[in-house]
């Protein structure tokens, strides 16, 4: 492996060794129009052939050479689209997201009047102080990114390699910019009726100034998002969106900077909520696994308040600020999975690792929103805060170096960096404790009949019968189509997920009902303590679909402590470098799942039809094996038995399916 | 101790001495899914009677069909200590074959659960 670029223990920029030249562009220079007239603008850099990473709004110094030094030498201001400006009688305008102006080079290239700085010029220069910052933080944000291209997967096998060349693929697709994403999510929001760019007229003012009309607001693109037969029907969403919500502006209440703006708070949270309801739909498509409303919200953001109460109890302070930065982060760390370049291929071709690098490209998004001064996440977090919300979604998964990166430092007085490392692992312990039961696919998760579909799909796959396969997938999509308590986005989402179902699809997911949401704590050590409850369902369902007990919960515990370990199904505390997990035994109620877990039961677990469909032909199954064996070693006698034995078990599937 | 614990153990006791071949053996697979298909079927003659638990196969099977035909022969195949891999003991029993006396008792005792034996079918079979 070489090591080479940034580590993320310090914020030190190494040398950068030759990135994999995936494509090699010319730079221009940046388009600025005049309307009247354009004066030359000059570009810092000379047009220089270098490697691209395919980001429209990255600025020359993000080029593989030295960014940082570059920036010391020359204060630079990024060209935005809304960076505009009046100049003797001359509206100019800056187009585009392209390469970098010096504030000193720009001027000399406009009329100006040395003694007494121009408008433009005072506003330039006082913009280029908090850009040039801007600048630093992107910079360093992009080394970051082009590092873990380099190394992600953290192997070099024949195997990883291709995931590499897979991962920077989709990093480069135009469809994974901050342009393409917003423009593709404000369309989707107008579609349902929000205008997440426009603030209601009452918001005026600072956010402080009247912070109840902006949580009104905002409940009300809650409401239409989450609670709306035209849009998406979820109460245990919409319950768990209005809870971050008023989460999200107590947090920016106390944590904003002086002045900014009821608009723009409500301009942020009706963003974030649109995100959120377009990477639940996305996410609701297929069978990945949840990575919407329960996932980002539910689990994610709860266990980081938890993390840092924990730390806050050792003296270690987590403030507002930093909660909020995690809030934020969580919103997006998953937004990849949403973007075209993994949702349309996993729908269209089923899961193939295309979710591999889902973080980089969240992390590219992020990037190129924090060069926007007008963005309102920019207003409410500085250059270096919008840094750490970076590295904490490049990092959500695993650490720059691809561990596991369970660290805290315990101390009340840290440094920047130890509390970016803090709210780095805060973010990644979040994400990498979120492995259960309402982590299931949403068809799953909302519709656990659905469970009984895979069952029979499998004996389908089975017979090799194409045809009743795909009735099967039919019965159930005219299950969902009638269901009436599904609005329309649901039924959408649900129809695509139920059309990408095969054979195998229960192997990946019904393992994951085994434990109930973890709970978190601290030592004063900073070791974290996470107790997980196994799932009253659990031992039910893993029978069920024949899986071995605690697969989920054992792959919990090596994800999270690097131990490789067997549970017995007895209380056991398993320890792995920083972290404990304590595993508590039994049937337990899990919270927020009351209805999950009803419907399981009442669907499928006491259903005896289905028990005694299921536990016949696994009998059937087996002796099939046995039979197909024996033709394989050329037992001719056998072709007979094996007939007859398909026909028997296609008769028993037919005699459940009218039967139910 | 609950009794999915109870029935757990006393299977355990049950298939102990049980061997499956290497994993690199050609016959692994099929002796792990026969070793399935007999536990399941041991399973089922327990859940039958969940209140008062058998002792051994042999007394499970006569419990469960008192009139099977060739009673004996199948509680002379399923005496402990097991001594015929799972697929010979499958495969003596007839348990997959459809028509067979063993796969028709297996329909009749999966009617004739009551809830604490249809639990532990849930709870403890492999339906998969």
């Amino acid at each position: 492996m070489i090591e080479w670029g940034v580590n993320n223990m310090d914020n030190t920029m190494k040398p950068l060794q030759p990135f994999i030249p995936t494509t090699r562009v010319q730079q221009l220079a940046p388009a600025i129009k005049p309307s009247v007239s354009a004066p030359a603008q000059e570009v810092r850099s000379e047009p220089a052939e270098t490697f691209q990473l395919q980001t429209p709004s990255l600025p020359v110094e993000t080029a593989v050479n030295t960014p940082v030094e570059v920036a010391k030498e020359k204060p630079a201001v990024p060209v935005e689209t809304n960076l505009s400006w009046q100049q003797g009688g001359v509206s100019f305008e800056a187009q585009g997201n392209g390469p970098i102006v010096s504030y000193q080079e720009a001027p000399t290239a406009l009329p100006s009047n040395d003694s007494q700085p121009t408008s433009f010029e005072a506003t330039l220069k006082a913009l280029a102080a908090t850009q040039n910052e801007k600048t630093q933080a992107a910079n360093a944000m992009h080394q970051r990114e082009a590092t873990y291209l380099f190394r992600v997967p953290f192997k070099d096998d024949e195997k990883s390699l291709k995931t590499r060349a897979a991962i920077n693929e989709r990093y480069k697709d135009s469809t994974t910019s901050a342009q393409s994403v917003t423009k593709t999510v404000n369309s989707y929001a107008i579609e349902r009726g929000i205008d997440i760019n426009k603030a209601p007229e009452n918001l005026t003012g600072a956010l402080s100034s009247n912070p109840e009309a902006v949580k009104k607001a905002a409940q009300g693109v809650v409401d239409r998002l989450f609670l709306s037969k035209e849009v998406s029907f979820n109460p245990e969403k919409h319950a768990t969106v209005s809870e971050e919500t008023s989460r999200f502006l107590d947090l920016a209440l106390q944590a904003a900077p002086e002045g900014f703006s009821a608009a723009d708070a409500y301009k942020l949270v009706a963003s974030n909520l649109a995100l959120v309801s377009y990477q639940d739909k996305a996410a609701s498509e297929n069978m990945l696994g949840d990575h919407g409303v329960r996932h980002l919200l539910g689990h994610n953001i709860k266990a980081t308040e938890q993390l840092a109460d924990g730390l806050e109890k050792q003296g270690v302070p987590v403030g507002p600020k930093d909660r909020l930065l995690m809030h934020q982060a969580m919103i997006l760390h998953d937004l990849g999975y949403a973007m075209d370049s993994v949702r349309n291929p996993i729908n269209s071709e089923g899961l193939k690792g295309q979710d591999a690098g889902h973080n980089v490209l969240a992390a590219r998004y992020v990037r190129e929103r924090s060069l926007d001064p007008n963005d309102p996440i920019t207003k409410l977090f500085g250059a270096s805060d919008m840094e750490i919300m970076h590295r904490s979604i490049l990092y959500h998964d695993k650490d720059a170096n691809g561990g596991p990166g369970v660290e805290f430092s315990m101390t009340s007085t840290p440094t920047q960096e130890q509390r970016a490392m803090n709210i780095e692992t805060m973010t990644r312990i979040a994400d990498n404790s979120h492995a259960f039961e309402d982590k299931l696919p949403e068809l799953l998760y909302r519709e656990p009949k659905s469970l009984k579909t895979l069952r029979l799909m499998k004996t389908a796959g089975e017979l090799g019968d194409g045809a009743l396969l795909k009735d099967l997938k039919s019965d159930l999509s005219s299950y969902i189509s009638e269901n009436p308590n599904l609005a329309k986005d649901d039924k959408e989402a649900l129809l695509q997920s139920a059309s990408s179902l095969g054979p195998e699809s229960y192997r990946f997911s019904v393992g994951r009902i085994a434990g109930s949401k973890p709970t978190f704590d601290v030592a004063p050590d900073g070791k974290v303590i996470l107790d997980v409850m196994e799932s009253d369902t659990h031992q039910q369902t893993v029978g069920l679909f024949g899986l071995a007990s605690f697969n989920q919960m054992e792959k919990f515990i090596l994800d999270c402590t690097g131990q490789k370990t067997r549970l017995s199904g007895n209380d056991e505390v398993i320890e792995g470098g920083n972290l404990a997990v304590n595993f508590h035994s039994g049937a337990h109620r899990v919270e927020g799942s009351a209805a999950f877990n009803q419907e399981l039961n009442s669907e499928l677990l006491s259903d005896r039809a289905f028990t005694k469909y299921s536990y016949l032909d696994n009998s059937y199954s087996v002796e099939q094996a046995v039979l197909e064996e024996r033709v394989k070693k050329g037992d001719l006698g056998a072709t007979g038995e094996l007939a007859e034995l398909k026909t028997l078990r296609r008769e028993l599937l037919e005699q459940y399916r009218t039967q139910a | 101790m609950s009794l999915s614990e109870s029935v757990h153990q006393r299977l355990g006791e049950w298939l102990d001495g049980i061997s499956l071949p290497a994993l690199d053996d050609p016959n692994r697979r099929i002796e792990e899914l026969r070793l399935g298909q007999l536990r399941n079927f041991l399973l089922l003659l327990l859940a039958r009677f969940p209140n008062d638990l058998a002792t051994t196969p042999a007394e499970a099977l006569e419990r469960c069909g008192p009139e099977l035909t060739e009673l004996s022969a199948y509680q002379q195949t399923l005496s402990l200590p097991f001594n015929d891999t799972p697929d010979g003991l499958a495969t003596a029993l007839k348990l997959g074959k459809p028509r067979s006396e063993l796969f028709t008792l297996q329909e009749n005792l999966l009617d004739q659960l009551d809830d604490d034996g249809h639990r532990l079918i849930v709870e403890l079979g492999r339906l998969f």
